[in-house]
């Protein structure tokens, strides 16, 4: 069940309603009945894949908690490590290793054919497992205590609104929260559902028509021109942040309106001063997932820079992996850690800058400039296909180019809503929100700035019959 | 408490409010000038004609009023396979019961759920109110991914913001209300005259069990079902596929009126394009014939004259002045 669908829009309302009714003790069994069923939407036969993840994963946090030696403890943890990255990696990789021993083979000239294999990803797997094993290792750091309740365990990993594309939540923020007792708050589920709107905004109105002319241009990039290509990946990089932070606000509002506070999983990423600063604020619960089981464990900066380099290097290499399984995502993410070794190893500035406003505005487009070129890998084909048009910006600049379809006023319209999207990130920015600022209008001024936002997204955006269904392009990782 | 409630209620009325004149501002208006006046008329017609735009463009109710005094309704759509008329039959007759239906049967040949153009299908269920009825002809007519925009007409027109604002919007019919369902297509294209053939296609047609299942309901309704070909251009296979239906007509006891192998029109004067569609010059000669077939073997009352039909009188006044203004006969 996609967010931007006629079901969700049934299915939320329903499921909040209940909730509120039902008696505060049984309204976690509600949410585990629902979320199961939110999830069992796509492939039914997935939601026993998820169960088993949950059942391993419960079992280890038990485990370990009854067991006295630490060694033991620690075999505990790893046999939960192995089996949901043996399930992660059969689902998700086992194409993508045979391709890659197939072209190994080839060129050595071995003779040797690995067989093709098509396996279906099972949606948001990458998240909940990554969920799920943050559990057992923080119970066997001791960070947590081990989840008693299997049923309760279970809605922690499968709590609908982020199951599928996060926020990557950890045991010590959500699972008090999904299985206490909530009572309806008007206040918050007004909050909830103003996010919600800035997600469907984000998704539906830009995201989605963005993608029109990106598909087009990244689809036809060989007679495409040069500035075709630049700015189908300045759409692209805009649209790829409107379909994820669109993702995670209505995840995010959703779970509000049901009292679920979840983390902030982006923030304003395109004002980043350096590629460190911008993983700090894309797909947060992401890169601190990645910064507390890996980076740290690995020993983080301590050692030296060439130490602290190749840390990054793992970490990156291994996001780059967890996004997809693709040499380009490997490259993606490697050209990402090494941006960082290189901003770790350029000295300190000796003075302050006269204009500090204009060093960070520019800082600010020297990074963006960078991320730019890692999204170009993001979004192209294939590895190949990402140098071939690294190489025809400037070479084809102004080259004929091919037609994308995408008509002056739909282009227009794109535009405006970017510029509405740069104010608001502006202004949270400035650590403002939209809730806030409304808040000073009159309650009728404010009736009339939600209907209108409501209606224009249901006019602006594209959904329904006459768009083909755009799913999050988080889904599939 | 009862504040909020009453507040969050006044919000979702005009939330409502907003997306049911959205919902209206935004729909294409060929529907409405296609079908409105079906649902607007107060008594019911004395005819109907379904079928595809062979009947859209062939028959003209206004001419039928002015020499014959029947009131009649052109329910012809294009590119309409014999089974989706079946379901256009069952819809109108929530609204109206006629003494006679007329059905053509240049589609016999075409399955439901093939040839009917997207468009055309929006032409016909946009106008048509949301009942239990038009929900049965959806399912029936529908695949189950694309039955949506049919009940919710919204979730497809909200899109049409870029088509209003740039002025590009485009006719699929060119109906006005008072035409009583009929367009004119006011062009002139020579057509051979065609050989005449008596062979028929000895299988069964995916239109056959359509037109059993229309002798039914007409039946079931008192209501004198009609099969009929309008003249114009037909091919070889299309003459043999209309020439199976006498085989059904036989069996059901239905009357065929064959015009197809009649002289009734001129090819080389009263087509508009090459697929033989008649142009007015020929739609007044296949609504004279009809007319006078229709008098001659139904018991069908003169209504001119009669005061809860005036209104007919100013529909024919308006149709042919658009027909005067713009038809040269070129």
């Amino acid at each position: 069940m996609l967010f931007n669908s006629f079901e969700f829009l049934i299915f939320f309302p329903v499921v909040t309603a209940v909730y509120f009714l039902l008696p505060g003790k049984i309204q976690w069994i509600w949410l585990l009945v629902m979320s199961y069923f939110f999830y069992m939407n796509w492939h039914a036969e997935y939601a026993l894949l998820m169960a088993a993840c949950t059942v391993v994963t419960y079992a280890c946090g038990r485990i370990i908690t009854a067991l006295p030696e630490k060694k033991h403890k620690k075999l505990a943890m790893l046999a939960g490590i192995v089996f949901n990255i043996g399930l992660l990696g059969y689902f998700k990789y086992t194409g993508f290793f045979l391709d890659v021993v197939q072209r190994v083979c080839d060129a050595l000239s071995i003779p040797v054919t690995t067989p093709r294999v098509s396996i279906l990803l099972p949606v948001g797997i990458s998240f909940y497992i990554f969920q799920a094993l943050s559990y057992v290792i923080d119970v066997y750091k001791g960070r947590v205590k081990a989840e008693r309740n299997l049923f309760k365990y279970a809605l922690f990993v499968s709590f609908f609104p982020q199951l599928v594309a996060g926020p990557i939540e950890r045991s010590s923020r959500l699972l008090r929260q999904v299985t206490a007792e909530h009572r309806f708050d008007w206040e918050r589920a007004r909050q909830g559902l103003l996010i919600m709107l800035l997600g469907f905004f984000e998704k539906v109105v830009i995201a989605d028509r963005a993608c029109m002319y990106v598909d087009a241009i990244y689809g036809g990039w060989i007679d495409a021109s040069g500035a075709q290509i630049a700015l189908a990946t300045f759409v692209f990089a805009v649209q790829d942040l409107c379909d994820f932070a669109g993702y995670s606000h209505i995840a995010i509002g959703a779970a509000k309106v049901l009292g679920v506070e979840l983390m902030t999983n982006f923030r304003q990423p395109y004002f980043a001063h350096s590629v460190q600063n911008f993983w700090a604020r894309w797909h947060i619960s992401l890169s601190t997932w990645f910064r507390d089981y890996i980076y740290f464990p690995l020993g983080a900066g301590r050692g030296g820079k060439l130490k602290q380099a190749r840390n990054l290097m793992i970490v990156y290499t291994v996001s780059g992996l967890w996004h997809g399984a693709a040499l380009k995502y490997v490259a993606w993410g490697m050209l990402n850690g090494a941006l960082q070794v290189v901003e770790g190893l350029l000295p300190p500035p000796k003075h302050k800058p006269r204009f500090p406003k204009v060093d960070l505005l520019l800082h600010i487009l020297l990074t963006d400039f960078l991320i730019l070129i890692t999204m170009l890998i993001f979004r192209a084909g294939s590895l190949s296909s990402a140098l071939g048009m690294l190489l025809r910006i400037p070479t084809a600049w102004g080259a004929p180019g091919i037609e994308s379809g995408f008509s002056a006023m739909q282009a227009l319209c794109t535009g405006v809503c970017f510029v509405i999207l740069f104010v608001i990130e502006l202004i949270h920015e400035k650590r403002r929100t939209l809730t806030e600022l409304t808040d000073r209008l009159p309650a009728a001024a404010r009736g009339l700035l939600y209907l209108l936002a409501v209606l224009a997204i249901i006019v602006f955006g594209v959904w329904g019959p006459g768009y083909a269904a755009q799913a999050f392009i988080y889904f599939q990782f | 408490m009862k504040k909020k409630i009453a507040m969050t209620a006044i919000w979702l009325t005009a939330l409502v409010c907003c997306l049911a004149l959205l919902d209206r501002g935004m729909r294409r208006d060929d529907s409405e000038r296609k079908y409105g006046a079906f649902f607007e008329e107060k008594q019911d017609f004395d005819v109907l004609f379904l079928g595809t735009s062979r009947v859209l463009d062939g028959v003209s109710p206004m001419e039928l009023w002015r020499d014959y005094g029947l009131t009649s309704y052109n329910m012809g759509n294009n590119s309409e396979p014999l089974g989706v008329t079946r379901w256009v039959l069952e819809t109108a007759l929530e609204y109206h019961t006629p003494r006679v239906a007329v059905i053509d049967m240049f589609y016999v040949a075409h399955a439901t759920d093939e040839d009917w153009t997207y468009s055309f299908r929006h032409l016909f269920y946009d106008a048509l109110p949301l009942s239990r009825a038009k929900i049965r002809a959806v399912c029936a007519t529908q695949p189950e991914d694309g039955r949506l925009e049919f009940l919710m007409p919204f979730s497809l027109y909200h899109g049409r913001w870029e088509e209003l604002l740039s002025g590009r919007e485009e006719r699929l019919v060119e109906c006005e209300p008072y035409m009583m369902g009929s367009e004119m297509r006011m062009s002139r294209m020579p057509r051979d005259n065609y050989a005449f053939t008596d062979e028929m296609t000895q299988e069964e047609l995916p239109g056959h069990q359509a037109l059993r299942e229309i002798a039914a309901l007409c039946r079931a309704r008192g209501i004198e079902p009609v099969f009929m070909a309008l003249p114009g251009h037909a091919s070889g296979q299309e003459q043999m596929d209309m020439n199976s239906v006498q085989h059904v007509a036989d069996e059901l006891g239905v009357p065929f009126v064959n015009m197809v192998r009649m002289d009734i029109v001129d090819n080389q004067t009263d087509c508009y394009d090459w697929q033989g569609h008649l142009n007015p010059d020929g739609a007044s000669k296949a609504t004279a014939f009809l007319g006078a077939w229709l008098k001659a073997h139904y018991d069908l009352p003169d209504r001119r004259g009669d005061s809860a039909y005036a209104h007919w009188d100013d529909n024919l006044a308006r149709y042919e002045a658009y027909r005067a203004e713009n038809w040269t006969g070129k």
